[in-house]
C-alpha cells in the first residue's frame, strides 16, 4: 500500500482528517446562520429540477426539502426518482426516511393538497439489495482492472482505470473516495488535455464537497496548462482544431472559481469569475445552470460594483444580456437599480428573494448580498446631494424615516458618506471638510505619534545597548509580580 | 571579632586608603573572604561596622550590611538594621558605590523588601531617592532601584517621588554585570504604568506597559504579562480598541502573552459591538479572573467608557438628535442621564456640542480649533520644541554610537563579511524595521538610511550576546 | 457673590506653596519627630492644593496615604474630604454646601479661593455646553439662590427669559500679539529644523 499513498497529492490532507480545516468553518458557519423556512417561493420545481443532473440535482432537492415546508414532500419525491437511478444506496435510505417522516407529518397536520400521498411508500428492499450487490461486483471489477492496468504499466489504462472508479464512487455517493481516485490520475497525465480532465474532476467532486481552498487551487492549475492559455487568449485564433478544449469546459472552471469566490465571501471576484463566462457555454448541469451564472454574477456585481464598473461590465457587455434574458426579472432589478429607481429595485429583489434563500450556494449570502446592494443604493442616492429630506430618502426606497436615520448613519460611521444628521429637521447634509483644519489636525497627531514613537525607540535603544534581555533565570520569573502588587487592585 | 573580619576590615581600611575601589569590590564579588554567612555572628558584623567610615569605607559597609540582610531573621531587631542602612545611603560616596552596582542593588531590593514586608513604606522612600542620587551620573540614567522606588510610592500611595523619575526620558542606564538583570527594569516600568494609571494619565501609562511589553526577551515573565493585559484594558478605555503592538515586539510575547491573555483578548472582541449590556455581561461571567489580575478597577472604567465612545460616535452622524434619542441609542438611563454624559464630556474636551434644554436637543459640533489664533500658535510651538528635542537627542545618541568601539568594530566586520556574509538574526530584522520605519518619519527624504549610523547599530547590537 | 480673579491668578499663587509642601513631605518621611499637628496641617494643604489645580487624582491619594491619627487631629481634613467627593462626582450643589462647612481661619482663605474656582469653572461649563439652561440647573451649576437669578445673569451678561437663561461665551481675553519679528524668527527656526 505505501507506494500509492505517493500520489495522493491532494487528498493527503483529506485522507489524515476527514473535517478537515475548509469544511469544518463552512459548517460553523452555516450552523451559526439560522436556517430560515422559506414559505413562498415562486418558481416549477419540477422544471427547476430539470436544470441539474447528477448530485447536484439531488444535493438542491434536498436542500430546497430541508428549508421549504410546501415543497418538501415534492422534493423529496423527486430526489428519490432521481437516486434510484443511482447507486448511492445510502442516500436512497436517507431520503426514503425523509420522505416518510415528511409525509406522516403532513397526515398528522391533514394538508388537503396532497390528496392522494396519505399513503406511505414501502421501501423497495429488491432495488437495496441488487443494487448492493451491483456496487459491490462494480468495485471489485474497477479495483482489479485498475490493478491490471498497473501491473502492466500502461500509462493512458491506469488514468482512464482511476477516473472510471472515480466515477462510479461519484455514482454511489461515496466522495471521499472519488476525490481520492480522480486526484490519483496525476501522475499518468500525459498531456495538458488529460491535465485539464483531471483538474475539472477534482474540481467538481471538491465543490461538492465544498472544499473551496482545493476549488480555487485547481482550478488556477488547470487553467495554467498550456491548452488552457491558448484557447483563451482570443490574438492566438488558430482555428477550431480537434485538440483544442471546448469553451464549456474553461466556462465551467471559471464558475467553479466563482461559487468558490462566493461561498469565501469575495464577491466582487465572484462576479467577475461569473462574468468571463459565456451564456451559450454554460452547460454543465453537473454543477449549475445558465441561469444560475446570470443570478450569481448580478447579484455580486450590483453589492460590489460602482457605477462605472456596472456599465462597463454588465449594463455595455453584450455577453451578460444574452444571460439576462434567462432571467428577465434580474434584467428588471439591474436596470432599475443602474436608472435610480431604488424603490422598484429593492421591492424587486424582495419578491425573489424566497426563491434566492432556496438556492443552496446563494442562501447563506442573500442577506450580505442585499445589504450591501442596499448601501450601495444609498451612496449612489445620496451623492449628488449637499442635503437631502430624509422624507423623501424613506419614500425612495420604501420605507421609514426611522430605518433611513438608522441606515444613513451605518453609512457615515463606516466612512461611506461623509455627512451628518440634522435628526431635529430629519435632512441630512453632505460635510463640507475643512481642509486646512484637518491638516492641522492630521500633523499634530502625527507629530505626537512620532514623538511618542521616537522616544520608545530611543528607550528601545538605551536598553539593548546595555543588553537588558527578558532571558529565562534559574531563579527570578517564579516571583515576580512582587507581593505589593495585590494591594493596588482597585486602582 | 572574628579574625576573618579583622582581616577583612583591615584590608578594606588600606585599600579605600589608597583609592583602589575596584580592587576591592572584586575582592567582595569574587570571593568573600571565604567566609560562609552563618560563621559570624550579628555582634561581630555591627562591631566591624563601627569601625568602618560610611563614606570613606563605603565598599566595605555595604559588604557587611549584605551579610547582615543575608542572616536576618525576622525576630531580630530591623530598627537598627534600618539606622545601619539610612546611615549608610545617606553618606556613602559615589565613587566607591558605582564600583560595584550589583551589590548596591541588591541591598537596595532587600532593603525594599523588608520595608514593604513591615508595612513601613513612607519612611523608605526618601532613602531611595538619595539611593538612585548615588548611582546617577544624570537625572536620565535608569537604575535598577528605580523599580523598587516605584514600588514603595505606590504601595504608600505617594507618586510625587516617583514622578520625578518617571517624568523623565531615559538616555542611560547604570547597570553591574548580573547576567539577569531585566527584572529591575520590568518592575519600573510596570510600576510606572500602575502609577501614570492610578493618576489617570493614561497616555503615560500605555507608553510605559507598552515598554514593559516591548523590553527585549526570549521568554515572557509574568511582570509582562501583567502589563500585557493593563495595555490592553487601558487601550479600550483611551482608544476604544486595541492597537496592534509595536513590530519591535519580541516574538515570544506576540505568541504567549496572546493565548494566557484570551479573555482580554475575547473583551476586546465583545468591546467592539459597543454594547454596553454585552460587556457587562462579559465582564461579570469573568469577573473572578479579572478581580485575581487585580484589574476590577479599570474594567470597571472599561464599561464606563462604552457610553462615551457611543456619544462620540454620535457626534461624527448627527447634527441634531433629541436627548432622549441619545439615552435610548447609548442606552442610558435617561435624557437626564444623557444630558450629564454629555455635559461631562464637552468640559473635557471630548466632544463639542451645545445643549438645548428648552428643546431637549443636542447640536453636536465640529472642534471649534481652526488653528489660527495666538494661542493655537503658542501650542504648536511648543509642540514643535518637543519635537525638535527628540531629533536633538536622536542626533546625540547617534553620535554616540558612531564612536563606540564596538560599533566600529562591527561595522568593519561587516564591510568585510561583505553581501554573502549571513543577514541578521530575526531579532535584528525587527529591529531594523522598526528603527527603519521610524528613520523614514524622522528624517526628510535625501538621508539614506545605511549612512546613519544609529539605524546601523540597532541592527547589529543584537547579534553581540 | 461670583468670582471676579482669573483662575491662573488664583492658581499661581499656590504654585510655589505646592512644591514647598512636596519637598516638605520628602523630609518629614524620612522622620519621625514631626508634630502631629504639623502633619495634618500639611496634608490639608497638600489636598486643598491640589483641588485648587483641579488635580482630583493626586488628591484622592492624598487622603488615602494620610496615616488616621493625622486624619483624627484635624477634623477639617474630613470636611476636605467632603468636598474632593463632592468634586469627584461633578456634584456642584453638594460642593458648595460642603465648602460651606466651618474652615479654621487660616484655611479659610484657601477655602474661599476654591469656591471662586468652582464657580469660574461653572461659568465655563453653562458658556461652553449650554445654548440654553433652565434656571433651576443654573442655580446648582452655580450655587446660587433661585431668588437671585436674575441678578446672577446680569453680573455674568446673560439673558434670562421665560425660565431659561443664554449663556453667552465669554469673549477668551485677547492674548497679547507675538510681535511679528519674534514670531519670524520662531519660524525661521523651523524651518531650518524642518530642512536640515
Amino acid at each position: 500500500m505505501l507506494p500509492r499513498m505517493r500520489h495522493l497529492d491532494l487528498p493527503q490532507q483529506v485522507h489524515n482528517q476527514p473535517n478537515q480545516e475548509p469544511m469544518v468553518v463552512d459548517e460553523a458557519e452555516a450552523t451559526s446562520e439560522e436556517v430560515v423556512s422559506v414559505l413562498n417561493p415562486t418558481f416549477e420545481l419540477e422544471m427547476y429540477a430539470a436544470q441539474y443532473t447528477g448530485l447536484a440535482k439531488l444535493n438542491r432537492l434536498l436542500f430546497i426539502a430541508d428549508r421549504c415546508p410546501p415543497m418538501r414532500i415534492e422534493a423529496l419525491r423527486l430526489a428519490l426518482d432521481h437516486v434510484m437511478g443511482t447507486l448511492n444506496v445510502n442516500k436512497y435510505q436517507e431520503v426514503f426516511r425523509k420522505l416518510c417522516d415528511a409525509l406522516q407529518a403532513a397526515n398528522a397536520q391533514g394538508v388537503p393538497d396532497v390528496a392522494d400521498t396519505y399513503e406511505l411508500p414501502q421501501v423497495d428492499a429488491h432495488w437495496v439489495d441488487s443494487r448492493l450487490k451491483q456496487v459491490a461486483l462494480k468495485t471489485e471489477k474497477l479495483d482489479n482492472d485498475l490493478k491490471n492496468y498497473k501491473a502492466n504499466s500502461i500509462k493512458e489504462s491506469i488514468r482512464r482505470g482511476t477516473d472510471d472508479l472515480g466515477e462510479h464512487y461519484l455514482d454511489c455517493g461515496d466522495l471521499n473516495n472519488a476525490l481520492r481516485s480522480f486526484a490519483r490520475a496525476r501522475d499518468y497525465c500525459t498531456s495538458g488535455r488529460h491535465v485539464i480532465d483531471y483538474c475539472l474532476n477534482v474540481t467538481r467532486v471538491s465543490v461538492y464537497l465544498q472544499y473551496w481552498q482545493h476549488v480555487e487551487s485547481y482550478v488556477t492549475k488547470a487553467e495554467n496548462t498550456p491548452e488552457v492559455i491558448i484557447a483563451t487568449s482570443a490574438t492566438t485564433q488558430a482555428g477550431p482544431s480537434t485538440d483544442s478544449v471546448s469553451p464549456t469546459i474553461i466556462d465551467k472552471l471559471r464558475c467553479c472559481r466563482g461559487i468558490a469566490a462566493l461561498a469565501t465571501k469575495k464577491y466582487k471576484k465572484a462576479a467577475l469569475h461569473f462574468l468571463q463566462a459565456n451564456a451559450y457555454n454554460c452547460d454543465f448541469p453537473d454543477i449549475m445552470a445558465a441561469r444560475d451564472v446570470a443570478m450569481y454574477a448580478g447579484l455580486c456585481a450590483l453589492a460590489s460594483f460602482d457605477r462605472a464598473e456596472l456599465a462597463r461590465n454588465i449594463i455595455n457587455q453584450q455577453n451578460f444580456k444574452q444571460f439576462l434574458e434567462l432571467d428577465p426579472q434580474l434584467r428588471d432589478i439591474i436596470q432599475y437599480f443602474y436608472e435610480s429607481r431604488y424603490g422598484q429595485c429593492l421591492a424587486l429583489l424582495d419578491s425573489i428573494q424566497d426563491n434566492l434563500l432556496l438556492d443552496i450556494y446563494l442562501a447563506p449570502h442573500v442577506s450580505a448580498l442585499y445589504g450591501q446592494i442596499r448601501k450601495r443604493a444609498w451612496i449612489q442616492y445620496f451623492s449628488p446631494y449637499s442635503s437631502a429630506d430624509m422624507n423623501r430618502m424613506a419614500s425612495a426606497f420604501n420605507t421609514t424615516v426611522q430605518q433611513v436615520e438608522e441606515e444613513i448613519m451605518q453609512l457615515i460611521l463606516d466612512n461611506q458618506i461623509q455627512a451628518r444628521i440634522d435628526s431635529q429637521n430629519k435632512i441630512v447634509y453632505a460635510r463640507d471638510v475643512d481642509q486646512r483644519t484637518t491638516t492641522f489636525q492630521k500633523c499634530v497627531e502625527i507629530g505626537d505619534e512620532l514623538e511618542r514613537r521616537t522616544k520608545a525607540l530611543m528607550l528601545r535603544a538605551t536598553l539593548i545597548k546595555h543588553r537588558i534581555v527578558v532571558k529565562c533565570p534559574p531563579r527570578m520569573m517564579a516571583t515576580c509580580i512582587v507581593n505589593g502588587e495585590r494591594e493596588n487592585k482597585n486602582l | 571579632m572574628s579574625h576573618f573580619v579583622e582581616h577583612f576590615v583591615l584590608k578594606v581600611q588600606e585599600l579605600s586608603g589608597q583609592g583602589k575601589y575596584q580592587e576591592i569590590s572584586n575582592m567582595i564579588t569574587t570571593s568573600p573572604m571565604g567566609l560562609m554567612p552563618s560563621q559570624i555572628s550579628m555582634n561581630v558584623l555591627d562591631n566591624a561596622l563601627e569601625t568602618f567610615n560610611d563614606y570613606r569605607h563605603s565598599l566595605g559597609v555595604l559588604h557587611i550590611l549584605t551579610l547582615k540582610y543575608n542572616q536576618f531573621s525576622p525576630n531580630d531587631d530591623f530598627e537598627l538594621l534600618f539606622r545601619q542602612t539610612k546611615s549608610f545611603l545617606e553618606s556613602c560616596c559615589k565613587e566607591q558605590v558605582k564600583c560595584a552596582v550589583d551589590p548596591f542593588c541588591d541591598l537596595c531590593h532587600r532593603f525594599t523588601a523588608a520595608m514593604v514586608e513591615r508595612g513601613d513604606r513612607r519612611r523608605a522612600v526618601p532613602l531611595l531617592l538619595t539611593a538612585i542620587d548615588r548611582l546617577q551620573s544624570s537625572p536620565s540614567d535608569l537604575t535598577e532601584i528605580h523599580g523598587d522606588l516605584c514600588q514603595l510610592c505606590l504601595l504608600s500611595k505617594w507618586f510625587e517621588p516617583a514622578l520625578r523619575f518617571l517624568d523623565v526620558d531615559i538616555t542611560n542606564v547604570v547597570r553591574g554585570k548580573a547576567k539577569y538583570a531585566a527584572k529591575g527594569f520590568l518592575l519600573y516600568f510596570y510600576y510606572g504604568g500602575m502609577i501614570y494609571t492610578a493618576l489617570k494619565k493614561y497616555d503615560k501609562a500605555l507608553f510605559f506597559f507598552e515598554a514593559a511589553i516591548t523590553v527585549e526577551s526570549v521568554v515572557v515573565s509574568h511582570i509582562m504579562l501583567e502589563a500585557y493585559k493593563k495595555h490592553i484594558l487601558l487601550s479600550l478605555i483611551t482608544k476604544g480598541k486595541v492597537e496592534p503592538l509595536p513590530k519591535w515586539t519580541s516574538s515570544v510575547v506576540e505568541r504567549f502573552a496572546h493565548q494566557i491573555s484570551k479573555v482580554y483578548h475575547d473583551l476586546d472582541s465583545v468591546y467592539a459591538s459597543n454594547s454596553v449590556n454585552h460587556v457587562r455581561d462579559f465582564c461579570a461571567n469573568h469577573a473572578e479572573q479579572f478581580a485575581r489580575d487585580g484589574n476590577t478597577g479599570l474594567i470597571k472604567q472599561c464599561i464606563a467608557s462604552i457610553s462615551r465612545k457611543n456619544i462620540k460616535k454620535l457626534t461624527k452622524t448627527f447634527l441634531t438628535l433629541s436627548l432622549s434619542d441619545v439615552a435610548q441609542r447609548c442606552n442610558l438611563s435617561s435624557a437626564r442621564e444623557a444630558e450629564r454624559h454629555l455635559v461631562n464630556m464637552i468640559e473635557d474636551g471630548e466632544i463639542y456640542a451645545t445643549i438645548n434644554q428648552r428643546d431637549g436637543m443636542v447640536l453636536f459640533k465640529d472642534s471649534p480649533n481652526k488653528f489660527d489664533d495666538p494661542d493655537c500658535f503658542l501650542e504648536l510651538e511648543q509642540k514643535m520644541r518637543r519635537y525638535m528635542d527628540v531629533a536633538d537627542k536622536v542626533k546625540k545618541l547617534s553620535e554616540n554610537i558612531q564612536v563606540d568601539p564596538l560599533f566600529i568594530n562591527k561595522v568593519g566586520a561587516n564591510e568585510e563579511e561583505g553581501a554573502a556574509g549571513p543577514g541578521p538574526g530575526s531579532v535584528s530584522n525587527k529591529l531594523r524595521s522598526g528603527s527603519l520605519e521610524r528613520r523614514t518619519a524622522l528624517n526628510p527624504p535625501g538621508r539614506s538610511a545605511d549612512s546613519d549610523p544609529l539605524f546601523q547599530y540597532l541592527g547589529s547590537t543584537t547579534e553581540w550576546y | 457673590m461670583l468670582a471676579t480673579e482669573k483662575p491662573e491668578d488664583i492658581r499661581w499663587r499656590y504654585a510655589s506653596k505646592l512644591s514647598e509642601l512636596e519637598r516638605l513631605e520628602v523630609d518629614r518621611a524620612g522622620r519621625d519627630d514631626t508634630p502631629l499637628e504639623a502633619l495634618a496641617d500639611m496634608y490639608f494643604h497638600l489636598m486643598a492644593i491640589y483641588l485648587i489645580k483641579d488635580d482630583l487624582p493626586n488628591a484622592k491619594f492624598v487622603w488615602k496615604r494620610a496615616p488616621d491619627p493625622v486624619k483624627r487631629a484635624l477634623p477639617a481634613f474630613k470636611l476636605l474630604h467632603q468636598v474632593f467627593l463632592a468634586l469627584w462626582g461633578r456634584q456642584f450643589p453638594a460642593v458648595y454646601t460642603a465648602l460651606q462647612a466651618p474652615w479654621p481661619p487660616a484655611m479659610q482663605a484657601t477655602m474661599d479661593d476654591l469656591r471662586s474656582l468652582t464657580v469660574h469653572r461653572a461659568t465655563s461649563i453653562l458658556a461652553k455646553t449650554y445654548e440654553n439652561v433652565a434656571a433651576e440647573d443654573f442655580c446648582s451649576f452655580l450655587g446660587v439662590n433661585p431668588p437671585d437669578v436674575e441678578k446672577a445673569c446680569a453680573e455674568l451678561g446673560w439673558r434670562f427669559e421665560a425660565g431659561y437663561i443664554f449663556p453667552t461665551a465669554n469673549v477668551s481675553s485677547e492674548s497679547e500679539a507675538i510681535p511679528s519679528e519674534q514670531q519670524l524668527a520662531k519660524l525661521t527656526d523651523f524651518v531650518s529644523f524642518l530642512e536640515c
